[in-house]
């Protein structure tokens, strides 16, 4: 192969690539603003760009090598973590999931008109008069024909319009129903398509599409007063005022809401309610305490175990290289199938653990147990991490130490724990942060193993004994009967920031941030 | 840059472009495709007819998504932003009245057969603001399969105690009655026995929130009496675990009656069980016990309109609210059906259950079982009290009675938000 031709199909291959990462960010950036997700959209726009800049151009050499970690960073950590901060100052949650704007259209144009009293309805048509949608309708009880255009109802006398063999209207003067395909250019249009009806008793009567060919004699209950930031419903005369907090309500008995309501921003209630609520703030604290205990138990009897079965077959032994081979076995199993799987060994009724030892004990149902299972579970699936690491960390270590030592007189036991050991902690200390952190947040261990529980909930506990705070924050956000997105973000956040102090705390104790002098 | 560079870069961006644009737009708008959402059960069902070309939806498509289970669709549905979400959802239709509340439901016209077909209760089940949201096509109820080869179905529940006791210790059940469905499907013991949920106003169908009936004396005294044992636990007749669990059990013939509806008729035949329907029987036979019953159906999501398919979506459910609709649904179901006049053409199965639940169906009222401001609701606070006091052999009064506390909150913070 020439070095030209090699040259070529390399800037072909990179063209190619190059063509496929930008299509591909500016595909989801695409679909990220039709989603209304402008931030999102904004954020996978620059990196499209940036990707077309950066790698275009022989310059920006060491980016080269950054820039796909830095977009990964971006989507997968940072925006994220940025959402998740902004949520957490709204009251987001359900009720109060759209924006204002969306909740007084909503409000106006859809909740607010409602079929009224006498129950009349229509058939209808769509099309055009006078360059507007308009639809030619039929009273489906006395049958009579009428046309709303130019934003009137206007009765039509027979001749005036004309049949099919169904007796549906077809057409009328001055009206043109769509043909074929051409309706579905004014979907959304048709689909709220309302005209006012003359009637000087009342300005509030609309006759108000369906969509679906049919109509039906609404009234307009509420409107909005702008300027006073106001609802005012016309039926029964109330007047909603805004509550500061996402929802129009009646002032006289302020539990009486208008949905739907908007997410509002309210930056410090989350926070406030987690640290105030007794209802949120005793579980809060429980779990948090749990949360703590359980990273730092799980790793430091991760760490010990892996260790010791390193240390163990440090030696040379007999089968040496079988046991090797077996310990990575839990490891290597996907996470998930080896929680369901212990899942079933605890089980009271058909569990192994108890046919195998005759006994009759709901590991599920005691707070204590149901922890000492998942830091057995833990230890199962985490031990073999450690115990490579360790053991990749003792093979690394210089021999000649030893031998100084054991020259100047030390004992086994004082080589491995003056020596050996210092050694090995430094080199293991990263991972144990790390670890820690990762078990912080271990939601699918805890989910699938005790889903957090048990939960007593007949004395009113609202967490369980197992939940952790990423469990708590997701029940808080997803598993009741309501969606709490807001304050879920605001256990989030905190989550983040105790992780975050943490691991930074204990790398800067471990000195593994420093540089090498 | 010297022109080859721009030229690489122009025919980057041209193709990325191309690319981008291509993959971009949106299939539904696309193509003016439906998308419906379903659990495992309606999912199968519908798309054995919805996705046939049909007249009264000329220019769009209908493509069904189904999900492994009601849960997985439910957190699905939560979940959806505008580029996910579904135009039409199948579920319960209480849910209809939550995504309204959301702003994540539009409403629409029921169809003249609706109006027709549909009682007054299931109209105002999917309704909000005098808005109907949510389109009921079937109804969410239970009844008692009895497994023949147990003998006669007993006339009382004291009767089935003791078959019960007799079953257990001949070795041939390890169950008495399963709540087939979890603690949804255990509304017919706890009444049976003497208790119950809520009690009601005069017009016998408003719930009354200040009366709570868990805790009723009849209940304590009739648990104690018939569903304790010796050590204080309970004596396995109840169990409530749900299909996962008795249900298998009833499935191997070991259980002696299950209470669940008509979901499980399938599998119930394909173990060759030979069954009962009817309802759970009172301790004494007198008055009936009570199963929850709702309504499922569908709805058509706000979504719809961002996906320019708001119109194709309100025929779609205009359809489905006539008779031929309803009744292709209703078939390929298997459930009773809410529209009356397609009653009698469903299997025999739907209909006995449709039987027995105008007997004993409790309406489901989601707003007070849902709430939790005691705490947990309904669910998990009955859950943890049969747990409490058949596993654990706590005391029954002592635990009804905390139950009913929670319970109480609930009902009266759901009821005001009704």
């Amino acid at each position: 192969m020439t070095s030209k031709f090699r040259k070529s199909l390399a800037l072909i291959a990179k063209f190619v690539l190059l063509a496929i990462t930008v299509g591909i960010l500016g595909n989801m950036a695409y679909l990220a603003y039709l989603a209304n997700e402008g931030l999102m959209g904004t954020v996978l726009a620059v990196l499209a760009v940036g990707a077309i800049l950066i790698y275009s151009t022989p310059r920006f050499t060491a980016s080269k090598f950054f820039y796909p970690g830095i977009i990964f960073l971006l989507l997968f950590v940072i925006t994220p973590v940025i959402y998740t901060a902004v949520m957490s100052t709204y009251n987001y949650k359900d009720g109060n999931l759209i924006t204002k704007d969306q909740a007084l259209t909503q409000l106006i144009d859809v909740t607010g008109i409602v079929p009224d009293e006498s129950g009349v309805s229509y058939e209808y048509i769509p099309g055009r008069c006078k360059g507007e949608l308009a639809m030619l309708l039929k009273n489906i009880d006395t049958e009579e024909v009428s046309l709303a255009c130019d934003s009137r109802v206007t009765p039509l006398a027979e001749g005036q319009y004309t049949i099919d063999e169904f007796g549906v209207p077809t057409g009328a003067e001055g009206f043109t129903a769509f043909v074929g395909d051409e309706q579905f250019a004014y979907d959304e249009e048709i689909a709220n398509l309302k005209f006012k009806i003359e009637d000087p008793a009342a300005d509030n009567r609309y006759i108000r599409a369906d969509g679906a060919g049919m109509a039906f004699d609404a009234i307009q209950t509420l409107t909005y007063d702008a300027e006073k930031d106001e609802l005012y419903n016309t039926v029964n005369g109330l007047t909603y005022v805004n509550n500061g907090n996402g929802n129009f309500v009646n002032p006289n008995n302020p539990d009486e809401k208008i949905f739907p309501g908007w997410r509002q921003l309210n930056p410090a209630q989350n926070y406030a309610k987690i640290l105030t609520d007794p209802v949120l703030r005793d579980p809060f604290i429980r779990v948090f305490i749990w949360t703590i205990v359980f990273a730092f138990t799980t790793v430091v009897m991760m760490g010990f175990v892996g260790l010791l079965v390193a240390v163990a077959l440090d030696k040379r032994i007999r089968f040496r290289n079988i046991y090797r081979g077996l310990l990575i076995l839990p490891y290597a199993m996907p996470s998930f199938m080896s929680i369901l799987i212990w899942a079933g060994m605890f089980n009271r009724d058909y569990g192994a653990i108890n046919t195998l030892f005759g006994t009759d004990l709901d590991f599920f149902n005691n707070p204590w147990s149901a922890r000492a299972m998942l830091l057995i579970v833990n230890l199962w699936l985490g031990f073999p991490y450690f115990y490579m690491i360790s053991t990749g960390a003792l093979q690394a270590l210089p021999t000649d130490l030893e031998e100084a030592a054991a020259l100047d007189g030390a004992t086994e036991k004082q080589i491995f724990f003056r020596i050996k050991m210092p050694l090995v902690l430094q080199i293991l200390s990263p991972l144990l942060i790390a670890s820690v952190a990762f078990n912080f947040n271990n939601f699918n261990l805890v989910y699938l193993l005790t889903k957090g529980g048990p939960t007593n909930v007949l004395d009113g506990e609202t967490a369980g004994a197992t939940d952790i705070l990423i469990t708590y924050a997701y029940k808080t956000a997803f598993a009741g009967a309501e969606q709490n997105l807001g304050l879920a973000s605001a256990i989030s956040v905190i989550v983040f920031i105790i992780v975050g102090i943490v691991s930074l705390w204990s790398l800067k104790r471990s000195k593994v941030l420093e540089e090498v002098r | 840059m010297n022109k080859k560079r721009v030229g690489v870069v122009g025919l980057a961006t041209a193709a990325a472009l191309a690319v981008s644009a291509l993959a971009g737009i949106p299939a539904q708008a696309a193509n003016r495709t439906i998308v419906i959402w379903a659990d495992d059960e309606r999912g199968p069902a519908l798309k054995k007819f919805i996705e046939a070309p049909n007249s009264a939806l000329a220019g769009y498509t209908v493509k069904v998504t189904t999900y492994a289970s009601y849960d997985a669709l439910d957190s699905a549905w939560k979940k959806a932003s505008a580029a996910s979400a579904p135009d039409i959802m199948f579920h319960p239709v209480g849910e209809a009245i939550n995504a309204a509340k959301s702003g994540r439901a539009m409403p629409f016209v029921l169809s003249s057969d609706a109006k027709r077909n549909l009682s007054s209760t299931a109209i105002k089940y999917g309704q909000y603001n005098k808005q109907q949201y949510g389109l009921p096509l079937d109804v969410d109820t239970t009844a008692m399969y009895w497994n023949t080869k147990f003998g006669d179905a007993p006339k009382t529940l004291a009767d089935f105690a003791a078959a019960f006791d007799k079953a257990k210790a001949a070795g041939t059940a390890t169950v008495g009655l399963c709540a087939g469905d979890g603690v949804w499907g255990s509304l017919p013991f706890i009444t049976a026995v003497g208790g119950g949920a809520w009690g009601y106003a005069k017009d016998g169908i408003t719930p009354d929130p200040s009366k709570v009936l868990v805790n009723s004396a009849a209940a304590v005294a009739n648990i104690k009496k018939y569903f304790i044992g010796a050590n204080g636990k309970g004596t396995g007749f109840f169990a409530w675990d749900g299909w996962d669990g008795c249900g298998q059990k009833w499935l191997d013939g070991k259980a002696m009656a299950i209470n669940t509806g008509s979901w499980r008729a399938v599998a119930t035949a394909a173990a060759k069980i030979d069954y009962e329907l009817m309802a759970v029987p009172t301790i004494d036979g007198k008055g009936t016990s009570r199963a929850w019953a709702g309504f499922g159906g569908a709805f058509i999501t706000s979504y719809a309109k961002d996906h320019n398919v708001a119109v194709g979506a309100k025929r779609l459910i205009n359809w489905l609210s006539t008779e031929q609709g309803a009744l292709k649904y209703a078939t390929a179901l298997n459930r009773p059906p809410a529209y009356k006049g397609i009653a009698n053409q469903v299997s025999k199965v739907a209909k006995g259950i449709a039987t027995v639940g105008n007997q004993v169906g409790a309406l489901q009222e989601n707003a007070l079982l849902g709430d939790n401001t005691g705490g947990a609701n309904w669910y998990d606070v009955m859950g943890d009290a049969y747990k409490a006091i058949f596993t654990n052999g706590d005391d029954v009064e002592v635990t009804l009675d905390k139950a009913a506390k929670i319970l109480s909150a609930n009902f009266k913070a759901g009821f005001a938000k009704r």
